[in-house]
């Protein structure tokens, strides 16, 4: 009884009775196990009648060391090796919201205490920090000698990367009544920054000076036109509008190219020519050039947490109280969920088959792909 | 109230419809001190209690992640009598071992965790490894109850519904398997092309090679852009005419 459920298992041929068939054994069955879990530690201590935590920093890693670097709720910057060794904590005032950066041996990520740190990545050792006085939840971009990031108040704030003096910020009005919360990463290309806002601007401003090059419109109108999703693939410009499309944009002028409709897109990423996106219930896949819809698929329940990331054939989804889904890039097709229990709100980090994911309740989980 | 935009002179003297209610509410209480208090305390416990039991429920959701994550350490677990240098455990001395060990972790999720989310996710493992190891009526008994918990839109059914033909053709119930795999390609037309070609398979092992061929020639018309289709062609051509 136990050989042929074994055999086929694990794909061995020659099966009793299998091969001499005209149609060949079955099919490689569907990747049953992607990933291992190959250690994981909780950080965070639960709170008394603590509801639905989150974890929304995300996790980046050091490609040289391995070294994953991450903020948690409790206001702790981590940095911790491959072998769970930790190699330093630092403390701010408050959680976190978006994922750090590092660049050349330095860690840099913004804090929900309305600070931006700069921490040494070997010693962790702060090395400066400004302070916006706006909440920080999106994650840096440095580039030309300036980090630039966006606040949580529609203000996009640039600053001396190797010392932290202030060179310009831009802020828009923010929208009245609510908006989502959450915002987009800013994306530099070439001497350009790219920000979108809660009022469904998406700018393009001078990367020195901070000066508007244009400011348009995007969002179809709605309740949230909030832009919380961008990407730049060197051509066109992506944006993501909780009001229900995702967008291509000409990095130039700002005129759209084209526009496909997903309710309550939030995090886009654009890889190959293909765009990536996540709403309130769905990730889609559409074509980077006309915006055709590739495949649709449902998050059941899920919805767009964090900006999804593509690791080889797998569209790795954070959906919040959905897990993290493990979805084919080239169908759609979710193959896997990982559950951590409260689910997954923070961009995970991969450096080779090693892949780092934080939890909702704040454990820190290392999965091997396989 | 004017029923024009603007406030008359006589709307500013009037108390407004929220002063009229919080008049007679104040009125009421005034009269039924007592009742009042009861009521409030009621609430405030009634609160407490919902605060308390969604905190426990997180708690417990936590935990039972923890212990999902132990379940699929095991899944990925090394088969090697010894610990590998560099390689991070758990270590199996055989593949039978391995899938004991998922069995018996996914048996403790479920019964410590039964309503979370990872205990879901645990049935399907547990199907998995009953299958490999060749007991198949609890492999059916987990894939069944997976389905059963979940609706109709979750999106890993599939792995329950080819779980239920794989243990069929296992059983050697060859038009149980055919039915499997139709009942995958209808319920989740995501696979359906996957259904096909393994229904084909299935079909040819019980002597129906015309059944196949029809449902292999038509392949790429019901599944436009379906990467398998190379496959459906190949395995057509090999069936000859």
């Amino acid at each position: 009884m136990l050989a042929l459920p074994l055999a086929l298992a694990l794909g061995v041929t020659g099966a009793p009775g299998l091969t001499a068939y005209a149609v060949p054994g079955p099919l490689q069955p569907v990747p049953r196990a992607i990933y291992r879990v190959v250690w994981h530690r909780p950080l965070v201590p639960t709170e008394v009648l603590q509801y639905l935590p989150q974890e929304a920093g995300g996790v980046a890693v050091d490609e040289k060391t391995g070294m994953a670097v991450f903020g948690t709720r409790d206001g702790w910057l981590h940095a911790v090796l491959p072998n769970q060794a930790f190699v330093w904590e630092h403390r701010t005032h408050a959680g976190f919201a978006g994922p750090p950066i590092i660049l050349n041996g330095v860690v840099y990520v913004g804090c929900r205490d309305g600070r931006i740190y700069a921490v040494d990545a070997v010693t962790g050792k702060g090395l400066w920090l400004y302070d916006a006085r706006e909440e920080l939840g999106t994650r840096p971009f440095v580039a030309n000698g300036t980090l630039y990031i966006a606040s949580m108040q529609d203000t996009v704030f640039a600053v001396d990367a190797k010392t932290g003096a202030w060179k310009w910020h831009h802020r828009r009005e923010q929208r009245p009544g609510f908006s989502i919360r959450g915002q987009a990463d800013v994306i530099v290309g070439g001497d350009t920054v790219f920000a979108g806002f809660s009022d469904g601007t998406v700018s393009a401003l001078d990367g020195a000076t901070g000066r508007p090059l244009w400011e348009r419109v995007v969002a179809p109108p709605g309740d949230q036109t909030d832009v919380d999703g961008l990407a730049y693939d060197g051509t066109k410009l992506f944006a993501a509008a909780v009001s229900g499309a995702v967008l291509a944009l000409d990095p130039k002028s700002g005129s759209q190219i084209w526009s496909a409709k997903l309710p309550g897109a939030g995090r886009l990423i654009a890889v190959n020519g293909v765009v990536y996106a996540v709403g309130n219930q769905s990730a889609v896949a559409v074509s980077a050039a006309d915006g055709g819809q590739i495949w649709s698929s449902p998050l059941d329940g899920g919805w767009a947490a964090a900006a999804p990331v593509l690791y080889g054939r797998w569209l790795v989804v954070p959906s919040g109280d959905g897990g993290l889904r493990w979805l084919e890039a080239a169908s759609g097709r979710t193959i896997r969920l990982f559950d951590p229990g409260e689910g997954v709100s923070g961009q995970p980090a991969r450096a080779g088959r090693r892949v780092y994911v934080l939890s909702n309740g704040g454990d820190l989980y290392a999965l091997d792909l396989r | 109230m004017s029923k024009t935009a603007e406030l008359t002179r006589k709307d500013m003297k009037e108390p407004d419809r929220f002063q009229q209610v919080a008049t007679q509410a104040m009125g009421w209480i005034g009269v039924h001190r007592q009742q009042a208090v009861v009521g409030g305390l009621a609430a405030l416990a009634i609160a407490v209690g919902v605060v308390a039991a969604l905190a426990i429920q997180a708690s417990r959701a936590e935990r039972a992640g923890a212990e999902g994550s132990t379940l699929l350490s095991a899944v990925g677990g090394e088969i090697s009598p010894v610990p590998l240098p560099g390689v991070p455990g758990p270590f199996y001395p055989s593949e039978e071992a391995r899938q004991k060990a998922v069995v018996v972790d996914a048996d403790r999720l479920l019964a410590d965790y039964p309503a979370s989310g990872p205990a879901k996710l645990a049935l399907l493992a547990k199907g998995d490894a009953h299958y490999r190891l060749g007991d198949l009526d609890a492999a059916a008994q987990a894939y069944d109850r997976y389905l059963a918990e979940t609706d109709g839109k979750d999106s890993l059914r599939f792995g329950a519904l080819e779980g239920l033909a794989l243990v069929a053709e296992a059983r050697n119930d060859l038009e149980g398997a055919v039915r499997g795999w139709e009942r995958l390609g209808k319920e989740v037309p995501a696979f359906a092309d996957r259904a096909d070609l393994e229904g084909a398979r299935v079909l040819v092992r019980s002597g129906k090679p015309d059944e196949a061929r029809k449902l292999l020639e038509g392949f790429s018309e019901r599944h436009p852009g379906s990467y398998l289709t190379v496959e459906a062609s190949r395995k057509l051509g090999a069936m000859g005419k």
